[in-house]
């Protein structure tokens, strides 16, 4: 199974975006400044746009799905059990995750965007997909809620799972880094060799890789061991 | 001092609250009330009870709002027009508006872009617009609604700053971003639409480090306010 993006480009007014780079079954982060084409890339790759040119190969994936960062644009029902049963998920077991118990009737518009987005990403990452995409899944989220997502990233680490983020305190492990930058996207590399070439890495991840030579990943845990090594 | 008391609407409650000038975040879980206690100081909500900013009645205060995505509440195609939006619903001279609109635009960034339509923008410069707009009639108070959450650090420094010179008397800030809370004056924690705690961010963390050790606590060594403070003190 991999997602390969061959010389494909999307022009949107003087903006224009240029990717190429194979996706093997794995945790990939996508990071970048904002307005880098970063969401751009992610409705691409998820199907929501279409190249100008070039081609995204979906070899052996049959199943794909993709989390913008509006929960709003998820929404087909108007009411929480509907919705959740709109993804074909249980709602009961669905409601608990996401911290919504007794509410499955209550008007999805009563749900804060943050409670919106727990929902959304509990239907959509209980699913099995060989492709999944996550626009800034972080973004909006308590600590509960980052945890359990990244815990059940963990867990179910089926298929190319691609994270576009720049927040970074609360990641699952992950496999390979990707940045954005003026549109193109560039392969920074495996995790365990990227980190110590990665020079636009967000503050948090620069300032411990100068205190701590034995980061070796990304995921919080990793975070959370080097920074107690530093404070030793 | 903004002074909140027996004030209740909907979920929220609460009795009794002094919020003092300077840099305030306020954070808690999702749905625990964080949006509505800002839209009450910002005069959006007026429930029963009490709420002055200095003595003020809100509605009287000029204040600023910037949303989690700023684009959404934009009314107006040009930038220019936006940013000028404030100034000319209360009826200021052209000729002032113009100035103020191409000085405020310097000083974040955005002169060359004043004529451009704001799609054109990129998802930072949309931000500094509404900054800009939400600046640019001197607000006593300005919210930032979790304008942090889809942000990267070169942009929010760059926000940073530009909140400093504007010297705004009080800013309040909802976030989730540890980084954000370590930056702040002080910190209020809401949790089912109550002031959980309110102190410094150190006395918070080290408040919420101290409550039953949970599955949450490792993570929570990320949010240290001593850790924010060195990330930023070699790497501004």
């Amino acid at each position: 199974m991999q997602l390969i993006l061959d010389q494909i480009t999307f022009s949107r007014s003087d903006f224009t975006l240029h990717a190429q780079g194979t996706f093997t079954p794995g945790v990939h982060l996508i990071t970048g400044r904002v307005g880098s084409g970063k969401s751009t890339l992610g409705e691409i790759v998820g199907r929501a746009l279409s190249p100008v040119s070039g081609t995204v190969r979906y070899d052996g994936i049959s199943s794909s799905v993709l989390s913008m960062q509006f929960p709003e644009y998820h929404l087909t029902t108007t009411n929480l059990k509907d919705e959740i049963l709109s993804w074909g998920r249980d709602p009961e077991p669905i409601l608990e995750t996401a911290g919504l118990i007794g509410r499955g009737g209550d008007d999805l518009l009563t749900l804060s965007r943050g409670e919106l987005k727990r929902l959304h990403l509990a239907c959509l990452i209980t699913g099995r997909y060989d492709l999944m995409v996550l626009d800034e899944p972080f973004a909006g989220l308590d600590e509960e809620a980052r945890y359990w997502i990244s815990t059940h990233l963990d867990e179910h680490r089926e298929g190319i799972i691609i994270i576009i983020s720049h927040d970074v305190t609360t990641l699952p492990s992950i496999d390979q880094i990707w940045e954005m930058q003026d549109g193109v996207l560039t392969s920074i590399g495996h995790v365990s060799q990227a980190l110590t070439t990665w020079t636009s890495a967000p503050p948090l991840i620069r300032y411990i890789l100068n205190h701590d030579h034995e980061l070796s990943g990304l995921s919080w845990h990793d975070l959370v061991e080097a920074v107690c090594r530093i404070h030793e | 001092m903004i002074q909140i008391n027996s004030v209740r609407h909907g979920f929220l409650s609460i009795p009794d609250l002094t919020i003092s000038p300077g840099m305030v975040a306020i954070t808690g879980p999702n749905g625990s009330g964080k949006t509505t206690l800002l839209e009450m100081i910002a005069g959006i909500i007026t429930p029963p009870g009490s709420i002055s900013i200095d003595g003020v009645d809100p509605r009287q205060v000029t204040v600023g709002w910037v949303g989690e995505f700023p684009d959404c509440n934009m009314i107006f195609t040009r930038v220019f027009d936006e940013i000028a939006s404030p100034l000319r619903f209360v009826q200021q001279p052209c000729e002032e508006i113009d100035a103020l609109v191409h000085g405020i635009a310097g000083l974040i960034g955005l002169t060359d872009q004043l004529d451009h339509p704001i799609r054109r923008l990129s998802g930072g410069q949309k931000v500094l617009a509404a900054l800009a707009a939400a600046l640019i009639n001197r607000p006593e108070v300005l919210i930032l609604d979790e304008t942090d959450s889809h942000l990267d650090a070169t942009t929010l420094n760059t926000v940073d700053s530009i909140i400093r010179s504007a010297a705004v008397p009080y800013l309040l800030f909802a976030t989730h971003r540890p980084d954000r809370v370590a930056r702040a004056d002080r910190v209020i924690v809401l949790q089912d639409g109550r002031v959980l705690r309110e102190g410094t961010p150190d006395e918070i963390y080290q408040e919420t480090l101290s409550r039953t050790r949970d599955h949450l606590t490792p993570l929570r060594l990320l949010r240290n306010p001593e850790l924010w403070r060195a990330v930023y003190a070699t790497d501004p």
